[in-house]
């Protein structure tokens, strides 16, 4: 059981295609392990389809959310900054952890493209945003969390997602509506690896990793790979796993910012901090204030879309 | 030069070199920093301290776009997380220098966290603790002055960036 977290330069695919799993998985790694100066861990782990949004960002500016449920699509927040992604199983996520002081993202990302152009005759290259473009079209984005004494730095990379899903997905309808200093996403046109050259598979992808991998951090152990099932780990994880499925985690986490909405020709501002309602301007004979003042914007939601449409 | 002018000069000499005496003492003395570049700073007789990030850590950082502070009240030991800074891409958390309680967070950096890139030893303060006179007295101790941290970062130089 204890092997999973020894140090060294390793590389661990999850078998869990839950995303609320594979970040707490993410996360349990990234703490636990002792990880020695100068060595790496990949990990590698794909979701069911899913919307990922960054630490501070806002969940209804970044997505559709009332979709996301009819479709049973999951929603996540995540510990890293970044922007938001909508994840499939085309859709294969690679994270990198270090120590804090050999943390690089440049590094890492110049490994991958550098592999995957001279596997698959692509012309991928990195911008300074540490975004991976084929030609002018994003096929990943970076995040990365820094911490004390380790540092991880995660990325996806689309190789044969829906993207029509994952436009559908992130389109919001309340992104106008919303006011804030949360981060917002840098919105690009995407494309799978697949589209370009169409031997790229998943399976492809991976294997190709783990052999470059190894050669990377001059690991002469290629031995160091597991694929490993998280629910054997589940009671390790468990707190961190709860803490990513929970409404607190998810929707109150969210920066203060104002909705508006517009009832009989009036804007109405609805002020949220932490995820609870705390103020309401506007016209103060139509809207009962006390249904609204003090509870949490998530929870009322539905009610507040239609103030909206009356 | 006549005499008179010569005294003039003298005394011009003597109090320009009075008042950058003043000025080195009130502003260079009493910054220390950490190796996880935060820098520490007493800035009254009552026990206080203003806690920032250093140059090189906003540069490293890139643009701040969202701060999380503490608090006020909130005791926190040393290497304990005091703020969590978002950049354009990573999330970091940063680590408190010395044992004190927050007393006052920078409120303009609610909606200008950038100031923390523009300004990180002035106006991109990020936060204000009481501390004991042990944790102030250490403090030349436990944290490097200007000099060290400048050798610090030259001898760290070639150091994963960010």
């Amino acid at each position: 059981m204890q092997s999973i977290l020894r140090g060294g330069n390793r590389v661990l695919i999850s078998k869990s295609t839950n995303v609320y799993t594979n970040l707490a998985l993410e996360r349990y790694l990234a703490e636990n392990i002792k990880h020695q100066p100068k060595t790496r861990l990949l990990l590698l782990w794909r979701n069911q389809p899913c919307v990922v949004v960054g630490r501070y960002q806002n969940p209804f500016a970044e997505s559709d959310i009332k979709y996301l449920a009819e479709k049973q699509i999951d929603l996540a927040r995540r510990y890293s900054g970044g922007g938001t992604c909508y994840h499939d199983l085309g859709n294969l996520n690679v994270t990198i952890v270090t120590t804090r002081e050999d943390y690089n993202r440049k590094k890492n990302l110049h490994w991958i493209v550098n592999t995957l152009n001279e596997a698959f005759n692509l012309t991928l290259h990195v911008t300074d945003r540490d975004d991976i473009f084929l030609d002018t079209f994003k096929v990943t984005g970076s995040a990365s969390r820094l911490e004390r004494l380790y540092a991880y730095h995660h990325f996806t990379l689309l190789i044969n997602s829906c993207l029509n899903d994952l436009r559908r997905s992130l389109k919001s309808e309340d992104q106008i509506k919303i006011t804030s200093k949360a981060t917002p996403s840098v919105r690009s046109s995407v494309l799978n690896l697949a589209d370009r050259n169409n031997s790229i598979t998943y399976e492809k992808t991976i294997a190709l990793l783990i052999e470059k991998f190894f050669q990377w951090n001059n690991e002469k152990n290629t031995t160091n790979c597991d694929y490993i099932d998280p629910l054997l780990y589940y009671e390790q994880m468990k707190d961190f796993e709860n803490e990513l499925k929970s409404q607190k985690f998810l929707y109150q986490a969210t920066p203060p910012f104002v909705y508006t909405v517009e009832h009989e020709k009036q804007p109405i501002e609805i002020s949220v901090s932490n995820g609870i309602i705390t103020d309401i301007k506007g016209n103060d004979s139509i809207i009962d204030k006390k249904n609204f003042l003090g509870q949490l914007f998530h929870a009322v939601y539905h009610n507040i879309q239609k103030l909206n449409k009356t | 030069m006549s005499a008179s002018a010569l005294l003039l000069f003298r005394h011009t000499i003597k109090f320009h070199s009075i008042r950058q005496f003043h000025i080195t003492v009130r502003v260079l003395n009493e910054r220390f920093y950490t190796k996880k570049h935060e820098w520490v700073q007493v800035i009254n007789t009552k026990n206080e301290v203003r806690i920032g990030i250093s140059e090189f850590a906003q540069n490293a950082l890139g643009d701040v776009v969202y701060c999380e502070l503490p608090a006020i009240g909130a005791k926190l030991k040393r290497e304990e997380t005091f703020a969590t800074l978002e950049s354009v891409k990573a999330v970091a958390d940063c680590f408190m220098p010395v044992d004190g309680e927050i007393s006052k967070v920078n409120e303009n950096l609610k909606t200008q966290a950038d100031l923390i890139n523009k300004s990180p030893y002035s106006d991109g303060w990020l936060v204000q603790a009481i501390v004991d006179d042990k944790n102030k007295n250490d403090m030349g101790k436990t944290l490097m002055n200007e000099a060290k941290y400048k050798e610090f970062l030259e001898k760290n130089k070639d150091a994963a960036d960010h």
